[in-house]
């Protein structure tokens, strides 16, 4: 009996004690993205096509696209139907990646420290981190928020203007007078007009 | 009279250009230069407009209330409601989800301010970058950035004059001695020993809007200034205010202080090319986007200057970030992890 | 009675040249070892030098400068450095002062041969320039003494020991060439000195963050001493 109380005893005391240790830190997690992503930029082997797919492959890793999208169209989101919300999730991403996709293949090993990290409500985080560049340092602060166990970005700080608010205030002064459909086709259009 | 008029308005906006963007030329040396603005980078503080949407009680002071929901705290409770089902959430629409604070800033002028913002726009594009162009081509960036050094340099008055009015004495002392070593030892200016490594005094760049809005003063609303670019009612006053305390207003004859001031621009342009740009090209809407940036860049300067005043409390963040008081474990600082197992 | 005033203070004045070490013009040498980062490097400094000498010919003549001047250098490896200076000097003869002041120019090099790490042996080359005038008028007439076109050379070599915490003391011979035109209405003439011999000794210590402080004190006729607060670049 007592051998049997006190094994489950040690076994409550391991769980209990378990998610403490197994729940990843938010800092690690984004730090570890950040390795891999200055990692593919780096290898001289890859082309730049090579290049842009592992990123996009570790964007998608990496943040929370629903998330991301939600919060930039902030009320608007109400307003898509389900099949805009599909479609514009990924247009947004093509815009962001034509917007800051040179910058950061011109990544030239800069030097990047994560200074802090900062629990801001049960299950989301922000990581603060520096890159530290020739002329001057650039502070970067990623919003991360806890989904199915991982830690996932949801916002760009960077150098104090957050990504999602700035893309929030002008979607909705779009939305103000534009349809969603009409949205979505801007988005289009502003992607194509990148290729050309 | 009509030439009479249109000379004297052109005086006035190079006069303010003067002021606008002496604190401009701090900016460039700032570690927080918002995405590119055209003549001058925004230098006034920002708070939030008193809009509408402040319905979480945002006010001029700018320190938000508590979040509108409360997240249960656990492992997964990170899953959210479907996509669509944002009502459960309970967030104020418009405002941000989760207790973001939306900072805006109101835009009765919009008509106006977009004319302007095409106006400064073109004369970036036209004028403003191929000279800088042109420039960069000649001169190596090491002399450029000397340059930029001096006028920032040259500024003090204005930097150390808005540290006093902060009450932010250390701030002062720290102004004061950055100008003495940068002078004497920096080769009057042109260097920025203290800035180094092993002196590192601290570099700050408060402004006249800053500290108007650090006693309570809201933005007003926005206002875009041919040449100097964006600005709001209250950050405008800083122009004035600038225009005096900034050494080179007072060369004499007028066309060698204008003539100073045109090239410590352009210098400056040399050296961000490509800002500008790329906030154009991530913009759906660039006009929303620089007012959005312009507003958020203020408001956070503010908060900054307010949470010097202002040591954080135990169990609290800094006033200058949102009052999220939830359980606030603040995370030991880890710069080294030892090991990324996760994810890989 | 009035030219022979003139003549008195205008033999004082060539007298003053034709003794050594007279005119200390340019500044302290400094260390022999540059105080620049290794790999090469930039510092910059502002100094001040106090000089007095005094010389005899039939009378007592003392000569003061005080000068005050602003200086930029570059060296590399511990072997050599160049260096430029500007900066601002006044000169009183005797009880002939009248503010005289005037600017001037000063570039040096020097190199070093690192023997070990706290010892070492170097050599340096300064010159001066002044670039305008001394001027001043003979007291009670409205006679102009001008001092112009005045220069010098310096040439010496130096010992140098560091200590532990980076404090060099430093010791050498120098020699030395001065030369000026001095004119007044009644006359005029080059004057230049013997080449003039002396000895040098100082102390550079580091202050903290960058800065050190640089003493020195030369010995030819009369006590000359300066100081200086450099600061090195990373």
């Amino acid at each position: 009996m007592k051998r049997i109380v006190i094994g489950l005893c040690a076994v409550l005391l391991i769980a209990l004690c378990l998610p403490a240790y197994s729940a990843p830190d938010p800092m690690d997690t984004v730090k570890s993205y950040i390795s891999q992503g200055m990692e593919i930029v780096g290898n001289k082997g890859l082309s730049r096509d090579a290049k842009i797919k592992k990123i996009e492959a570790l964007y998608e890793k990496m943040v929370d696209e629903e998330e991301l999208a939600r919060r930039s169209l902030g009320r608007y989101w109400k307003s898509l139907t389900p099949a805009q919300q599909k479609e514009f999730i990924p247009l947004f991403r093509r815009v962001l990646e034509n917007a800051y996709i040179d910058k950061i293949l011109s990544y030239n090993n800069e030097k990047i420290v994560f200074s802090k990290q900062s629990r801001t409500s049960g299950n989301m985080a922000e990581v603060n981190s520096k890159v530290i560049m020739a002329s001057k340092e650039i502070p970067i602060t990623y919003r991360v928020i806890m989904k199915h166990g991982d830690w996932k970005v949801y916002d760009f700080v960077i150098e104090n203007i957050s990504l999602v608010q700035n893309y929030r205030s002008q979607f909705n002064a779009i939305l103000a007078k534009e349809t969603p459909a009409q949205l979505i086709e801007t988005l289009k259009k502003k992607i194509s007009r990148k290729q050309a | 009279m009509k030439r009479l008029s249109a000379l004297c308005l052109i005086f006035t906006f190079l006069a303010l250009g003067w002021a606008q963007s002496a604190s401009g030329a701090q900016a460039a040396g700032a570690a927080d230069d918002p995405p590119a603005t055209l003549v001058a980078a925004p230098e006034s503080s920002g708070t939030i407009g008193k809009s509408a949407e402040a319905g979480t009680g945002t006010s001029g002071t700018g320190i938000p209330d508590k979040p509108e929901t409360i997240v249960v705290p656990g492992d997964d409770a990170g899953e959210t409601a479907p996509a669509g089902d944002i009502g459960a959430e309970g967030e104020d629409p418009g405002e941000g989800e989760y207790g973001e604070p939306a900072i805006t800033i109101a835009d009765p002028l919009e008509g106006y301010n977009r004319v302007m913002f095409q106006f400064n726009d073109k004369l970036y594009f036209w004028v403003l970058k191929p000279v800088a162009q042109g420039y960069r081509e000649i001169v190596p960036e090491a002399p450029r950035v000397s340059v930029n050094n001096f006028f920032t340099n040259l500024a003090f008055p204005i930097r150390f004059l808005n540290n006093l009015l902060q009450a932010d004495f250390s701030g002062a002392v720290a102004e004061a001695g950055r100008f003495v070593v940068n002078t004497v030892w920096g080769i009057g200016g042109l260097m920025d020993p203290a800035s180094s490594k092993q002196l590192d005094l601290p570099k700050h760049d408060p402004d006249l809007g800053q500290t108007l809005g650090m006693y309570g003063v809201g933005q007003g609303f926005y206002f875009i200034w041919p040449f100097l670019g964006p600005s709001s009612a209250r950050d405008s006053l800083q122009v004035v205010s600038d225009y005096f305390l900034y050494p080179v207003s007072y060369i004499n004859p007028w066309y060698a202080s204008t003539g100073t001031r045109v090239y410590q621009e352009v210098n400056r342009t040399s050296l961000t090319i490509g800002d500008y740009e790329s906030l154009k090209e991530a913009a759906i809407d660039p006009y929303v986007a620089l007012r959005d940036a312009y507003a958020q860049y203020r408001q956070k300067k503010v908060e900054a200057a307010k949470g010097n005043l202002e040591p954080p409390k135990p169990g609290t963040l800094r006033i200058g970030q949102a009052q999220r008081q939830l359980s606030l474990l603040q995370e030991p600082t880890q710069q080294e992890s030892p090991n990324e197992k996760e994810k890989r | 009675m009035k030219k022979k005033n003139v003549k008195a203070v205008a033999i004082a004045v060539i007298l003053m040249f034709m003794f050594p070490g007279a005119l200390f013009a340019g500044g302290m040498f400094g260390p022999p070892q540059t105080i620049s980062k290794k790999e090469g490097g930039l510092n910059t400094g502002i100094g001040y030098l106090r000089h007095e000498d005094k010389f005899e010919n039939g009378g007592t003549y003392v000569v003061k400068q005080n000068q005050v001047y602003t200086q930029a250098g570059y060296g590399v490896g511990d072997l050599w450095e160049i260096y430029g200076r500007f900066g601002m000097s006044d000169i009183e003869i005797g009880s002939f002062e009248d503010n005289m002041k005037n600017f001037f120019g000063t570039l040096g090099g020097k190199i070093y041969y690192p023997y070990s790490q706290a010892f070492g042996i170097g050599a340096f080359v300064q010159g001066t320039y002044f670039f305008s005038d001394f001027t001043g008028l003979v007291p009670g007439t409205a006679d102009e003494i001008k001092i112009r076109d005045m220069w010098d050379a310096n040439f010496g070599i130096g010992i140098q020991a560091t200590l532990p915490c980076g404090t060099r003391l430093y010791a050498g011979p120098f020699v030395y060439y001065s030369e000026a035109e001095v004119s007044h209405p009644a006359s005029k003439s080059t004057i230049s000195n013997r080449t003039a011999a002396g000895g040098f000794a100082g102390i550079d210590m580091p202050l903290g963050k960058g800065f050190r402080l640089n003493l020195e004190t030369q010995f030819s006729d009369r006590f000359s001493a300066g100081a200086a607060v450099t600061f090195t670049y990373f």
